[in-house]
């Protein structure tokens, strides 16, 4: 940590004098509670929102509650490949493996559980996964628990949530499987 | 010495020695797939190609001999080009899956292929397509399309296990690896055959979507499966061990470890008593370490005082050193001159590695109560003794073939008291039951069939109440008035190498990681 | 007997139901006031029921009946080795002080009856009425320093100990500031500097206080906000480093200090207001004993009571306006430095305050009918305002973030 010195300011004997700064000083919170006051909402400094009867319009990007995508057939696109549970700094992601029941699939997870009490909603275990089989799309909050098991929340719970309103349904998803080799 | 000139600095080399194996033990790193020190060249994947002055072209270095005065380089950018273009030939038709491929994290071709290539290559054409989950044997699959046909198992089962199960089958497109119609690969050797494999063709049906490679720690251990002590890496994850892996020693096992060896890791997780536990009218019920270990101190008490009604058994699983308190406990503070050892029958053996003794210290615990003045007996003829003349019974060890039967016969003793890493019929039947380590989170030190003593590294800590099993009895001895001033391992071993006999010139405190034979 | 009723009723309704209630009023304001110069949105939680979907919050007034029930239901708690009858009735000094003071404050006009006669809108007209003021203001301070040694605790103590010294220190530069008033107007009686502040100066300069004095306004201003131990001078307070002398107080004790505080700022408006504002006078609309305001021109009603009325609504106006100035430089300004209040107190406040007495005497003497003095105090006002809006500002040092 470098040592910043800062050096005594040395006041004038107008600014000694305080009461001219005084009332400067009042103006600046006058103004300030004048625009409150009777400024127009979108416009005024105060854009403090009464949370549960008000609530902010989030951004299509907002990282809310995850879920789990499902390929055409009802099968969870995820291949349990860990990708998510590699890049997750929290620990929070659980997968157990296991042989798909699809020969064409190599593996499925038989497990699939995010400890929301861990979760830190970074978004890596997103961009981590390569068959965008996870997201954070729901724009919902994580509901509240009451146990701290139900904190953990598993495969078919992360696959029975849908996306945002008005978000696409496969965005990009379509795209990248085309890409691949066929087979592959 | 003759010396060859790699990149620029001049090596000296052995005469015979390929340009791949002098560049390796000069720490310039060139890339193969098919060279393994322990097998013949094939020189098939094409990948360590090098260029040498005065050849018109690039020679494979594995193959090629050094000779004297050679000049070679093996990052100019004509090797580099080459490297990449057999690179992309390799992955024409690999699927590129790394995400849900097992080998990956120690693929050989995921790291080149982010060292070399690193695009997706120019090929438009369908991939071809082969079999991907193939059952070769019991424990190994085969997916062919990540197959690099570098035939490293083909010739691991022809040189080294000595039974060609496996082969090269069709040309060009469809080569595939395969076994012989109706001959599965069961050689008990064939696990080797998935750590010979560079790339995910071939993968353990056992350890197979268990971890990634990633999340696994590596420690040092030994294999208890027999009396050959094959040397092993123990890949554990959050106190579970996952898989062993050869580790190589050229003494013992080269690089390779039998199946059954392998197999072993299971039972360092099975059944691990990770709580102590007493026998109370409701049956056997976990307990706090302290009470246990006083209700064990005041069971034991009579017997102390009186030196006489006591049967001792030990499981040939101890280390040295569990071996020498255990002996100094039951013969100074229980007053017992014979101890039974705990062991599992003899197995099949052969001329490779597999030893017909399946225990991995009978040599060190026996040298060690011999030299203590203590005679040995089998756990057979002790539960044949009448139960009369004993009336306490203490056991260290779970591991053993005759547990059922001593089981049976400690019902009937008044006092059973056991230190043990894992559950075992034995439990049940136990007064007082102490949770120990067992021989992956040990501290201590076997003696293989070949009187080559070994060291044991811990791999992770014990868990909740458990605790080494010397710490155990020296509580134990303890309480029962008698202090044994051996906290440590180390403590033990100085002790032992001061005292027996056998141990005197061996140098038991100064084992090193590979292990040595005592000159005796 | 009639004296002791009109006393009762004007008592009532000027100290009781206007003082009070406007400080009730005052501790919502202070709140809200202070959220909205700062951005927030303040209280806005407490409601008993909702109205289409949304909690009835009232712009969170409802937070006062809120503060007021919890502070009732509070459990009184007393420290074990407090001195318990100094401790009860310590907060009570305080109130009683301040709504003493309100008694000698005209509130309006005289009410000109002729059943009853002249009816004047003071609780007690004394003619040392100024002198009173200043007598009852300083025995304030007895509440705040015996709140502080009967707590028996060391942070209370010195809360008590920095409010006895610093009422001391900034009495003398209060009592000085008004000598200024007291050689303009020639009255200690409150009413009578009211009723001097009547009429313009030049045609069409109110004769108030404030430009006739304005230095001493000021002055006043500064030392009776000290006085009322409020921002910036809150130091008896201070609950960043000392919590302040209530710190043993809860419940209603805690509930009385906090409303003497709101009582205070009612009090020193009611002061000022009359010193320098002209009272319940407003200069153009309402006259010597008829107005051409609210009563007058709208409703076409001109006698006595219509003129009292409106008199006592100008008075309230005025009152309110100030209060919410003072809570305005409360959340303007940071807490002085101990060092720093008792050298304005000493230093600047004292020398100025007697400065200002010469300087008025001086044009006081010149001219009596004041015009002089309001030339120059017009002077100083165009000066000051000239400065506030022209004076050079210091660019802000480059700040270097984290």
């Amino acid at each position: 940590m470098a040592i910043r010195v800062r050096k005594q300011v040395e006041f004038s004997f107008y600014e000694k004098s305080y009461l001219p700064e005084v009332a400067r000083g009042v103006f600046v919170t006058l103004s300030h509670f004048f625009h409150n006051l009777f400024g127009r909402r979108a416009t005024r400094p105060l854009q403090t929102l009464r949370y549960p009867y008000e609530r902010r319009v989030y951004p299509q990007r907002f990282r809310g509650q995850h879920r789990l995508l499902a390929r055409e057939d009802g099968s969870p696109r995820c291949v349990a490949c860990y990708m998510c549970a590699t890049a997750c700094p929290a620990y929070c992601i659980h997968i157990v493996a296991a042989e798909s029941p699809d020969p064409k699939i190599e593996k499925y997870p038989a497990a699939f559980e995010i400890d929301m009490l861990r979760c830190i909603y970074c978004g890596f275990c997103v961009e981590a996964c390569p068959e965008d089989a996870i997201r954070m799309d729901t724009g919902i909050h994580t509901p509240a628990f009451l146990r701290r098991e139900d904190a953990v929340v598993g495969r078919v719970d992360l696959m029975s949530l849908s996306g945002q309103a008005g978000t696409p349904p496969a965005f990009g998803a379509q795209n990248y499987r085309e890409k691949k080799p066929a087979g592959a | 010495m003759p010396s060859v000139n790699i990149d620029g600095t001049s090596v000296e080399f052995k005469p015979g020695d390929s340009i791949l194996k002098t560049a390796k033990k000069a720490g310039i790193e060139i890339p193969y797939y098919c060279w393994h020190p322990r097998l013949s060249v094939a020189a098939n994947c094409r990948i360590c190609l090098v260029e040498l002055e005065k050849s018109p072209k690039l020679v494979p270095a594995c193959q090629t001999p050094c000779g004297d005065g050679m000049v070679v380089r093996t990052k100019s950018d004509k090797v580099k080009e080459t490297q990449k273009a057999v690179h992309e030939f390799l992955l024409i038709n690999h699927p590129i899956d790394c995400p849900i491929c097992d080998q990956a994290g120690e693929c050989k071709l995921q790291n080149y292929y982010m060292k070399l290539q690193l695009d997706q290559g120019p090929m438009q054409d369908e991939k071809a397509h082969k079999p991907r989950l193939e059952e070769l044997g019991p424990y190994v699959l085969y997916n062919g399309e990540r197959c690099v046909m570098c035939t490293r198992c083909v010739r691991f089962m022809e040189e080294i296990a000595k039974d060609r199960q496996l082969g090269v089958f069709e040309r060009g497109d469809h080569v595939r690896i395969g076994v012989f119609p109706n001959k599965p690969l069961d050689n008990p050797y064939s696990l080797n055959v998935v750590d010979v494999c560079p790339v995910g063709a071939l993968t353990s049906s056992v350890f197979r979507f268990k971890q990634r490679v990633w999340f696994l720690s590596r420690s040092p251990s030994i294999c208890p499966g027999c009396a050959k002590g094959c040397n092993v890496k123990v890949d554990h994850r959050s106190g579970i061990v996952y898989r062993l892996l050869p580790r190589e020693n050229d003494a013992v096992n080269q690089s390779w470890l039998c199946d059954e060896g392998r197999l072993t890791y299971a039972r360092a997780n099975d059944g691990r008593l990770t709580t102590a536990a007493m026998l109370g009218p409701q049956g056997v019920d976990s307990a706090a370490a302290n009470a246990a270990l006083d209700r064990a101190i005041q069971l034991l008490k009579p017997v102390a005082d009186s030196k006489q009604g006591m049967a001792a058994v030990l499981s040939l699983h101890a280390t040295c050193e569990e071996a020498y308190l255990f002996g100094r406990f039951v013969k100074e503070v229980c007053g017992v001159d014979e101890v039974a050892l705990l062991a599992y029958a003899d197995g099949v053996a052969d001329r490779f590695l597999r030893q017909a003794d399946k225990n991995p210290n009978r040599a060190g615990v026996t040298r060690v109560l011999c030299d203590l003045g203590l005679k040995t007996t089998d756990v057979a003829s002790l539960c044949n003794k009448a139960t009369s003349a004993v009336k306490a019974l203490l056991v260290l060890g779970h591991e053993g073939a005759e547990l059922e039967r001593l089981a049976a016969w400690a019902a009937k003793l008044e006092i059973v008291v056991q230190v043990a890493a894992a559950r075992s019929p034995l439990t049940a039947k136990a007064h007082v039951t102490l949770p120990a380590t067992n021989w992956v989170q040990a501290d201590g030190t076997w003696q293989n069939g070949a009187l080559r003593l070994q060291r044991l590294v811990p791999a992770f800590a014990p868990q909740d109440a458990a605790r080494p099993a010397h710490e155990w009895l020296a509580d134990l001895a303890n309480g029962l008035g008698v202090a044994f001033a051996l906290s440590s391992p180390a403590t033990i071993r100085a002790e032992i190498e001061r005292r027996l006999p056998s141990f005197a010139a061996a140098k038991i405190s100064t084992v090193p990681a590979e292990g040595y034979s005592p000159a005796s | 007997m009639f004296l002791v009723v009109s006393t009762l009723i004007k008592l009532v309704v000027f100290a009781l139901v206007f003082a009070l209630g406007l400080a009730a009023i005052l501790t919502w304001m202070e709140r809200r006031q202070s959220a909205y110069s700062q951005d927030r949105l303040g209280p806005t939680r407490a409601h008993f029921f909702k109205l289409f979907g949304r909690p009835f919050v009232l712009f969170g007034l409802l937070h006062i009946v809120a503060d007021a029930l919890k502070m009732f239901f509070k459990e009184p708690f007393i420290p074990k080795d407090a001195d318990r009858g100094i401790f009860r009735v310590a907060p009570l000094i305080g109130f009683c002080t301040s709504l003493v003071i309100l008694a000698l404050v005209p509130f309006g006009p005289d009410l000109v009856t002729e059943r009853w006669g002249v009816i004047p809108l003071q609780v007690a007209r004394i003619d040392a009425g100024l002198l009173l003021v200043l007598a009852v203001g300083s025995l304030g301070v007895y509440g705040v320093a015996l709140a502080g040694w009967a707590s028996n605790n060391r942070f209370a103590l010195l809360g008590g100990m920095r409010a006895s010294a610093q009422s001391v220190s900034y009495e003398i530069a209060l009592g000085l500031t008004i000598v200024g008033v007291l050689i303009a107007y020639g009255s200690t009686e409150l009413s009578a500097i009211v009723n001097a502040q009547r009429g313009l100066v030049h045609g069409f300069l109110p004769n108030w206080g404030i430009f006739i004095q304005p230095f001493a306004a000021v002055l006043f201003f500064v030392a009776a906000t000290a006085e009322t131990k409020r921002a910036p001078f809150d130091l008896p307070e201070g609950e960043s480093e000392i919590i302040g002398y209530f710190l043993e107080y809860s419940s209603m004790g805690f509930g009385m200090f906090m409303l003497g505080e709101f009582i205070e700022i009612v009090v020193l408006s009611c002061v000022f207001v009359t010193l320098f504002l002209g009272g319940w006078q407003l200069p153009y609309l309402i006259g010597d004993t008829s107005s051409s305001f609210l009563f007058g021109s709208l409703f076409g009603v001109n006698n006595s009571v219509a003129h009292a009325l409106d008199g006592m609504l100008v008075f309230g106006i005025k009152v309110f306006f100030m209060c919410a100035f003072q809570l305005q430089v409360r959340w303007t300004l940071p807490r002085f430095r101990y060092d720093q209040l008792m050298r304005l107190g000493w230093k600047t406040l004292l020398p100025l305050a007697l400065a200002n007495i010469f300087a008025t005497a001086l044009l006081t003497w010149w001219d009596p009918t004041l015009k002089i003095l309001g030339h120059v105090g017009v002077a100083m006002i165009l000066m000051f305002v000239l400065v506030v809006v022209a004076g050079p500002r210091r660019v802000p040092a480059e700040s270097h973030g984290h």
